[in-house]
């Protein structure tokens, strides 16, 4: 096992290397970007604690958001929106299949798409590059570098590289993808593809509801996964309340699957403290071929997450089993996480 | 301000249904995105009894709406803090900066509804800078006695919505000055 680091060396560490990173991204900004254009430097390091074996994983990542508007004299033509980031993994068990080793360091594109939105206001635009696959709550909830996640890790994949149309109409948004279904690899040499979408109501209502798709094979550790799924989503937000859950049917790799999700969320009136529990469920058939037998699974999952004026961002989240399927346990997870913009 | 100051630029959307709403039909639109500075915050503050938050002192943008390569107003969104979390407001501008209207890209609280947003609308729509003045209380806490006559219906929710419509037309033309000189001179 190699050294682990303690998350704050590290994270000092990537502090002091990003002040010649910021120096260069703006002057970036301001010489090749140009105007209509947003750079962020973003860094974090997060520690997860297996509180059954003491096994501490650590990941710390450094990466950079640019975010650019291109126009002509009366109209804007589209967005461009690049996300390189560095990932370090240190003693990480089971690590992503993208990853060499718990030990690896790769460069990850978390987005890296240009939206053509010049055709017709804003109704129907073309996406090209890597995006987050349109399926559920994730479609309008931002969870990338964040310790709170949704409903993605259910279906393997959050993001890929392939092409979209989207848009936004005057009583619902929609966006509906062809992409590659390998997810974060760029190169595609297994035959993997998804066709995915989800038709929503208005994201900016209080209620908000949407039906979700997808059909493929999804890119996994040992090649790829057949997988098709229909999938319900819903938000309701009362002041400082949000409430979510999300509910879908589906195949994969033959066997009939169902999941259920639900969240509730309370933040403070200035929004920079957010505590959240939620409650994952799984049922799917052991191995169709042989009989319809199934098997269930159920977890909670609780956290807290501060945000500050200037950027810091301290989070924290505990994971623990309400039941178990055969030969798949679910581990008690504590992790920590410190992020900082600039 | 606090939760989106610093949220990662994939969560940034364009306001399109504030613009469909508002404008309708037949419009494109164009981003200027301008850095928002100390400085400017301080001439809003000449100008209004309050001023922008300091964690706004950052990029914001400012579309232009364009109808058969005329440009035909504004819109900009702007951010304001109320007693349950954060209000998104898109605002409507005509072209003389007097308001053309607003729309909640969110507010949770169910007050916000369609027929609160019509009635607060329905005062505030084309009026002009000192008109809108005219309807806050001198240190610009409260509603004048003008104001309270006009927003019978909801005063707390049009109180916050005024106050945003004036700190929008103030930072518009303080912030996007050079821009929109450049755009009435073309």
């Amino acid at each position: 096992m190699k050294k682990s680091y303690p998350t704050w060396t590290v994270f000092s560490t990537s502090c002091l290397l990003s002040l010649p990173l910021f120096v260069f991204t703006n002057m970036a900004e301001a010489a090749f970007l140009g105007e209509n254009s947003r750079v962020s430097i973003d860094m974090s390091s997060r520690v997860s604690s297996n509180l059954d074996t003491q096994n501490h994983a650590f990941m710390h990542v450094l990466g950079i958001d640019i975010h650019k508007v291109f126009s002509s004299d009366t109209g804007d033509i589209g967005t461009l929106i690049l996300q390189p980031y560095v990932v370090k993994l240190n003693n990480v068990n089971n690590p992503p299949f993208i990853f060499d080793d718990g030990n690896a360091t790769k460069l990850t594109w978390r987005i890296a798409n240009f939206n053509y939105t010049a055709l017709n206001q804003g109704k129907f635009n073309i996406r090209l590059g890597h995006f987050e696959v349109p399926f559920g709550l994730e479609y309008q909830i931002d969870t990338n570098g964040t310790l709170r996640q949704l409903t993605a890790i259910e279906r393997g994949i959050k993001a890929d590289w392939g092409l979209s149309i989207n848009g936004i109409m005057p009583r619902f948004e929609y966006e509906v993808a062809l992409t590659q279904g390998s997810g974060a690899e760029i190169n595609n040499n297994d035959d993997s593809h998804l066709f995915s979408g989800r038709i929503g109501t208005l994201s900016t209502k209080n209620i908000v509801t949407g039906l979700s798709w997808l059909s493929g094979d999804i890119l996994a550790a040992n090649g790829v996964i057949e997988q098709k799924k229909v999938a319900l989503d819903l938000s309701y937000y009362y002041y400082q309340w949000r409430f979510m859950a999300e509910s879908s049917v589906g195949k994969k790799a033959g066997n009939n699957v169902a999941n259920g999700f639900a969240e509730v969320l309370w933040r403070t009136p200035k929004e920079n403290l957010s505590i959240y529990t939620q409650l994952r469920y799984q049922r799917a058939e052991i191995d169709h071929n042989v009989s319809s037998e199934s098997s269930s699974a159920s977890h909670w999952v609780a956290g807290v997450e501060w945000v500050n004026d200037h950027g810091f961002d301290v989070s924290a989240q505990y994971k623990h089993k309400l039941k178990e399927m055969k030969n798949q346990s679910i581990e008690p997870i504590l992790s920590v996480q410190l992020r900082y913009r600039m | 301000m606090n939760s989106s100051a610093y949220a990662a630029f994939c969560s940034l959307r364009d306001p399109v249904s504030a613009m469909q709403i508002l404008y309708k039909d037949g419009y494109q639109y164009r981003s200027i995105v301008t850095t928002v500075t100390e400085q400017d915050r301080l001439a809003v503050k000449e100008k209004l009894p309050f001023t922008i938050h300091q964690s706004e002192v950052s990029k914001h943008t400012l579309y232009v709406l364009y109808k058969e390569g005329q440009h035909a107003g504004f819109l900009q969104a702007r951010s304001e803090w109320a007693k349950w979390g954060l209000v998104e407001i898109a605002w409507g501008i005509n072209l003389d900066r007097s308001l053309k209207g607003f729309y909640f890209q969110r507010c949770r609280s169910p007050e916000c509804n369609d027929i609160v947003v019509a009635s607060i609308n329905k005062q505030l729509q084309n009026k002009s800078f000192n008109e809108l003045k005219s309807l806050l209380s001198a240190n610009g806490e409260t509603l004048s006695e003008i104001g309270k006559k006009t927003f019978k219906k909801s005063p707390t929710l049009a109180l916050l919505v005024l106050r945003s419509g004036l700190k929008t037309l103030a930072i518009t033309d303080i912030s996007w000055a050079r821009d929109i000189k450049k755009i009435e001179g073309s």
